[in-house]
């Protein structure tokens, strides 16, 4: 019998995080070595997927095609003249989920070294944190809408209050713009599963007098799932104030995932939400969290509206490009390191939206590594300020200089960190930022007679490599880390001693993959590129055959 | 015969040498290690010298490849490979020797000269860094690779610029480096992703293919693309992309190779220790620019050449008058080198690459034998500064500034004589190898505005400049070589007057150990010209040469444009003639001795101040003029810069002020309403209950309309 792999990942971190309640509370090293022990158990599970994982299947919109694919009937809710509503446990990854999923894992685990300085309600906290993991993956590895909405939804409250009662001083205003933002985002999404089940046609595989309705998402990526005639029907879409129904719900949808990816000028929330919350809750906000924005983006938005993708490309990639240059320019502003790496990491996601505009092999590729890639860097960047604010409880750039001279090793990865984060070639995200710019600058050459990305966005955009150099190397590096000791206060010098073994054991692995992955990183992109290149054909044709001006003439693959 | 493994020891073996140190060598080892780093470089070169012999004589030039990066192909593109590869021909081989020897050279001198500095074993870790990845550069075979070592020299030349890193100038300089650097990639990196977009290949050969077979119709440039299923596709760009392509590529190398406007970092770049100076900021990686056009030769249009020739040589003038007046030894030399690279580039941008190339073999070795040179001289005036401090002589000696040097010729007798080659060879004296390499480039200079009229664009008189400029640089080289040779070795030792606590103190300078002087000399035995061609005044009859002018890549522009090779045949035999090249050589000697004239005028015989520098008040503003660098850095900070705080913090507070301040105020207005909305609740549930069916008759309404 097959293991049934992802709900033993989806299940050890919520069982876990019960669990963790009947510990005594007084025993706080037992507290956090249970938790270590889950993430540690969840990464071996998730190795052990890895090892049956079939990088040639595709996926994306061929059920059969998705993998550890599990799906039970959980209930069936009559709606009246609104027909009957059945959610299904269903399960199944592909390559657009695998390494996100995977980088969940390890991104949690870290998480769990770096909260070995949380002392404030230990139990409760561990609970939250492996309940947000758990939340986590299940959105990444749900194929019903409805069981992704739950999770999604499931993932909102831990964050909440793990950013409102561990977090810093204004940690109350912090969680409620995050929360208010967030569910913002979410109603956006439940609009369109609101459509989307209204438009539904009834399950295929249910006999006829059993008439429900699923929100399967691979089922909906096909025509005949839609009631011919209803508002979201591909072939005769029906009108929202005379606009394409279809298309205002790739905007709905785009501008709910947009929040948390973040896109400006919907970001203000997250610098907030990171300078507040605590260090491993930012490392998992800015690791993992991003992510699913991107995710959703690329599953639902594209996934179930691909012609939203062909109509509103150049819009994307505006807000991709405002959002490379705006984020690094502010980023170089900051006095607070964590701000500074908040506002970079809006930077960087920006790229991801240059790079799936484009709609091009490169581009999708690298927007998918560039999530993975801004998942390690990101982690160990708020990981690094944890360090600093650990030790001194300070983290304003004008505070320190010159630490490499007393935590040479701290200076080391953390340079390392930045170097990786601004692109330089040899580490990780050098590679996605390159695919990225290869793919969105050939898009009109690709796409001939029908612009996705303008070339001067991408060349605006590379503006971005410079100002990553400006704000991690002269803001940053030269100020704090170099130049003559000057510290903020005297005593701090005693306090800041370098790395501990900990906190080495955290930055090991991120180091090591960002490398490996710089070196030799077809070992990420042949695990995607079936997927990405399946997607990619799939919102192309798809895209064209559903748009119904039919402009699709001039549009190469 | 494959030697894909030779090379790929050639070019791992620093790699392994950084490792190591890196990751506890330095602390286990020996010595730290210096004795790893230096030997492993010492195999690389070995290696380097039988990989050339080899291809010199019975191997002929191959590419093996291996896809780095493969997406895969879908309907109608692919299969897209970025591979990794190497180039293994002779100029390549050339460049393998020139790098391995001066970073051998450079790692003995750097044993003496680092010896006792808390971090003895980095700078080593870093060395070899560098030379990896400089090794790197020779070897790719595609853009994307030379992009890649291209930023990681950059990263090495940042970290050992800011090696000293406690000190205030250093890491500025150091910060300064890299983000000049990262302005000309990005240039570079746009010109790579125009080239991409039109061809899905960045390697070199396919491209100048590529480029050969595309057509230029009606202002439009297209291109040819075959598919993995045999099926073809057109690829399609107005003209003046390829124009740009060119031009962008360039900025990379005018970032690398310091030209102006670029030029500001390398200056301070001298802050780094001085070996650095030598091996990354004159001989080898600033030269990496010029490497660079060679390889991406066939791809510059004439319109890219013709900026290429310009700012070539407007750099070399430019720097050649600010190294009239600096006073601190290095930066003398630093603006020396931002000359000399302007003269490799426009031989490039004049139509001779080979000019070019030859030109950045020979310098790097006299190059690098100057800044060795002065770095024994810094070492020594260190120790006395040391020597003197200690005795209690408050003074505070800069062991840079040659106004305080003079007469040392007789207490370092190795270092002067190897000292006077490689500056005999920098201002281009005959039977020395720079007198060669330059001549070479004057002579394409000298023909290029007739080579550019024929071509139908411009009339000769537009692209004088261009020789003009050259030959000026080289009076102007004579002089400022002349200036420091004098001022360092001759007169009398100035420290002593200044600090008349100090006299005597130049018997108490020495020469530098044999790790620091042998390296030294040798670097001045290859300042002769006789390594590099028999014939003392014709370059062309010698082995480099010879090699160099038969790997030149070709010029096969698209078909329809630009007159494939920029030399048409009459006129080549017309300035090839002997005539022709007496007529420069008389020239460019003649500009040379005007140059060293006035230097000996001035400098040997009527000891002009240093400091004070001109004799004639008439010529102060412009002397102040050359002191203050024209003005660059100032104008610099003046604009650029501040422009780019300014936008830095109006963003910052359009981000704080207004997007958050409208969710905030929005946040408040929500709040004020729901206060509003408490009215409604009345407590009455017939209230309540009407509401509730109002909104669910909307609902209704709006669902099913």
């Amino acid at each position: 019998m097959a293991i049934p792999w992802l709900s033993l990942l989806l299940a050890l971190p919520l069982v876990g995080s019960l669990l963790v309640l009947w510990l005594p509370e007084g025993r706080l090293r037992l507290i956090r070595c249970f938790a270590l022990g889950v993430m540690l158990l969840e990464l071996l599970l998730a190795a052990g997927m890895m090892g049956q994982y079939d990088p040639g299947r595709a996926g994306v919109n061929e059920p059969e095609a998705f993998q550890f694919v599990e799906r039970t009937r959980l209930f069936t809710l009559p709606l009246g003249a609104f027909g009957r509503f059945a959610v299904d446990y269903y399960v199944g990854i592909d390559g657009l989920s695998l390494t996100l999923l995977l980088l969940t894992v390890l991104i949690g685990l870290i998480g769990v070294l770096s909260s070995w300085t949380i002392e404030r309600a230990p139990r409760a906290y561990f609970s939250l944190y492996l309940l947000l993991i758990g939340a986590i993956v299940g959105v990444f590895v749900a194929l019903d809408l409805f069981l992704f909405y739950v999770f999604w939804e499931l993932m909102l409250l831990p964050m909440y209050f793990l950013i409102g009662f561990w977090g810093g001083e204004r940690r109350e205003y912090a969680a409620v713009k995050f929360f208010l933002y967030t569910l913002a985002g979410s109603i956006f999404l439940l609009l369109v599963l609101i459509g989307l089940y209204l438009g539904t046609a009834l399950d295929p595989g249910a006999p006829p007098p059993d008439r429900v309705r699923v929100l399967d998402l691979l089922w909906l990526m096909r025509p005949e799932a839609y009631v011919p005639g209803s508002l979201l029907d591909p072939s005769s879409p029906g009108l929202i104030g005379g606009h394409n129904a279809r298309l205002i719900a790739f905007a709905v949808l785009f501008l709910g995932f947009a929040i948390k990816l973040p896109v400006v000028p919907l970001h203000t929330w997250l610098p907030d939400a990171h300078v507040e919350a605590p260090t491993p809750i930012s490392v998992i906000l800015a690791g993992v969290l991003l992510k699913l924005g991107g995710y959703g983006i690329v599953r639902l938005g594209y996934g179930l509206f691909p012609e939203g993708g062909l109509v509103f490309g150049t819009w994307i990639a505006l807000l991709g490009m405002i959002g490379v240059v705006y984020g690094a320019f502010v980023a170089a502003a900051q006095e607070d390191l964590k701000k500074l790496i908040a506002y970079s990491s809006v930077s960087h996601m920006g790229y991801v939206l240059l790079g799936l505009a484009s709609l091009t092999q490169e581009g999708v590729a690298g927007a998918l590594f560039q999530m993975f890639n801004h998942g390690l860097i990101a982690a160990m960047l708020f990981l690094l300020v944890g360090v600093l604010y650990d030790r001194v409880h300070d983290r304003l750039i004008p505070h320190f200089q010159g630490l490499s001279a007393i935590m040479p090793l701290y200076g080391g990865v953390a340079l390392f960190a930045f170097l990786a984060s601004l692109g330089l070639p040899g580490l990780a995200g050098f590679v996605s930022e390159a695919l990225i710019f290869l793919g969105a600058f050939s898009a009109e050459a690709v796409h001939p007679g029908h612009v996705l990305v303008p070339r001067w966005m991408v060349l605006v955009s590379t503006a971005g490599l410079v100002l990553a150099a400006v704000y991690y190397l002269w803001a940053v590096v030269e100020r704090m880390f170099h130049g003559p000791l000057r510290l903020q206060r005297q005593e701090w010098q005693a306090a800041l001693v370098d790395l501990s073994w900990r906190e080495r054991i955290m930055f090991l692995p991120l180091m090591v993959l960002i490398l490996g992955l710089g070196l030799y990183p077809q070992a990420y992109l042949e695990l995607v590129r079936s997927s990405t290149n399946h997607f990619l054909e799939w919102v192309l044709t798809s895209g064209k055959a559903w748009w119904p001006g039919g402009i699709a003439s001039g549009l190469g693959n | 015969m494959d030697f894909t493994p030779w090379v790929s020891a050639i070019l791992l073996a620093p790699l392994v040498g950084f490792s190591v140190l890196l990751f506890g060598g330095q602390r286990m080892l020996p010595r730290q290690g210096d004795w790893l780093a230096t030997g492993l470089v010492a195999l690389s070169l070995a290696l380097s010298v039988y990989v050339l012999y080899g291809l010199l004589t019975h191997v002929a030039p191959h590419n093996p490849r291996w896809a780095w990066i493969d997406l895969g192909s879908v309907t109608g593109r692919g299969p897209l490979v970025l591979p990794f590869g190497f180039q293994i021909d002779p100029p390549a081989a050339v460049m393998l020797c020139v790098v391995t020897g001066v970073s051998l050279l450079v790692h003995l001198f750097s044993i003496g000269y680092m010896a006792g500095d808390p971090r003895y074993g980095r700078y080593f870790a870093y060395l070899n860094l560098f030379t990896f990845s400089m090794l790197g550069i020779v070897l790719a075979d595609n853009l994307l690779m030379i992009y890649l070592f291209w930023e990681l020299v950059g990263l090495s030349s940042y970290l050992l610029i800011g090696f000293w890193f406690e000190r205030d100038p250093p890491r500025r300089a150091a910060t300064k480096a890299f983000i000049v650097n990262r302005i000309g990639d990005v240039g570079f990196w746009a010109g790579i992703l125009i080239l991409w977009s039109q061809f899905e290949t960045l390697h070199f050969g396919e491209l100048s293919r590529m480029l050969a077979e595309s057509r230029l119709v009606d202002g439009r440039w297209q291109s040819l693309l075959y598919l993995s299923d045999g099926s073809t596709v057109v690829r399609e760009l107005s003209s003046g992309w390829l124009v740009a392509a060119g031009i962008l590529l360039f900025m990379g190398v005018v970032g690398k190779s310091a030209q102006f406007p670029l030029h500001v970092w390398l200056p301070d770049a001298m802050e780094g220790p001085t070996p650095v100076s030598a091996l990354i900021h004159a001989a080898t990686m600033v030269a990496a620019g010029v490497y660079l056009l060679w390889r991406i030769y066939p791809l510059l249009s004439p319109e890219a050449l013709l900026v290429i020739a310009f700012i070539g040589a407007f750099t070399a003038f430019m720097a050649a008058t600010i190294a009239l007046s600096q006073r601190d030894i290095k930066r003398v030399l630093a603006y020396s080198t931002i000359s000399q690279l302007g003269y490799m580039v426009m031989a490039v941008g004049v139509g001779s690459p080979v000019g070019g190339l030859f030109h950045l073999v020979t310098h790097a070795f006299f190059k690098a034998g100057l800044f060795l040179g002065a770095g024994s001289i810094i070492h020594a005036l260190h120790e006395l500064a040391v020597r003197l401090e200690r005795r209690g002589v408050a003074a505070h000696i800069d062991p840079q500034d040659i106004g305080l040097m003079g007469g040392l010729r007789r207490s370092m007798p190795l270092t002067f004589v190897a000292f006077s080659l490689c500056a005999a060879a920098l201002a281009g004296l005959p039977l020395f190898s720079g007198f060669l390499s330059k001549d070479a480039i004057l002579i394409a200079a000298a023909a290029f505005p007739y080579l550019g009229a024929v071509q139908g664009q411009l009339s000769p008189l537009w692209l004088m400049p261009v020789p003009l400029l050259g030959f000026a640089t080289a009076a102007l080289t004579a002089l400022y070589m002349g200036r420091l040779w004098f001022s360092v070795f001759w007169g009398r030792f100035r420290l002593e007057e200044r600090v008349p606590e100090a006299r005597g103190a130049l018997l108490e300078v020495h020469e530098a150990p044999a790790v620091m002087s042998i390296p030294l000399g040798l670097l001045g035995l290859l300042s002769l010209f006789f390594w590099f061609s028999p014939h003392p005044l014709e370059p062309n009859q010698g082995w480099l040469w010879r090699l160099l002018a038969s790997e030149v890549p070709s010029r096969m522009g698209p078909q329809g444009a630009f007159i494939p090779d920029y030399v048409p045949s009459l006129l080549l035999i017309r300035l090839g003639s002997a005539e022709f090249h007496w007529q420069v050589l008389g020239w460019s000697v003649g500009m040379l001795s005007v140059g060293l004239l006035v230097a000996l005028w001035m400098y040997g015989l009527r000891r002009a101040d240093i400091g004070r520098g001109v004799l004639d008040p008439r010529l102060r503003p412009l002397y102040r003029f050359s002191r203050e660098k024209w003005y660059i850095d100032r104008l610099y900070e003046a604009g650029p810069v501040r422009v780019f705080r300014a936008l830095m913090r109006l963003q910052a507070a359009w981000d704080r002020y207004v997007i958050d301040g409208a969710v905030n105020g929005l946040a408040a207005l929500i709040a004020a309403l729901g206060r509003m909305g408490q009215r409604l609740q009345t407590g009455r549930v017939q209230t309540y209950l009407a509401m509730a069916v109002l909104a669910l008759m909307v609902l209704i309404l709006w669902v099913w309309r």
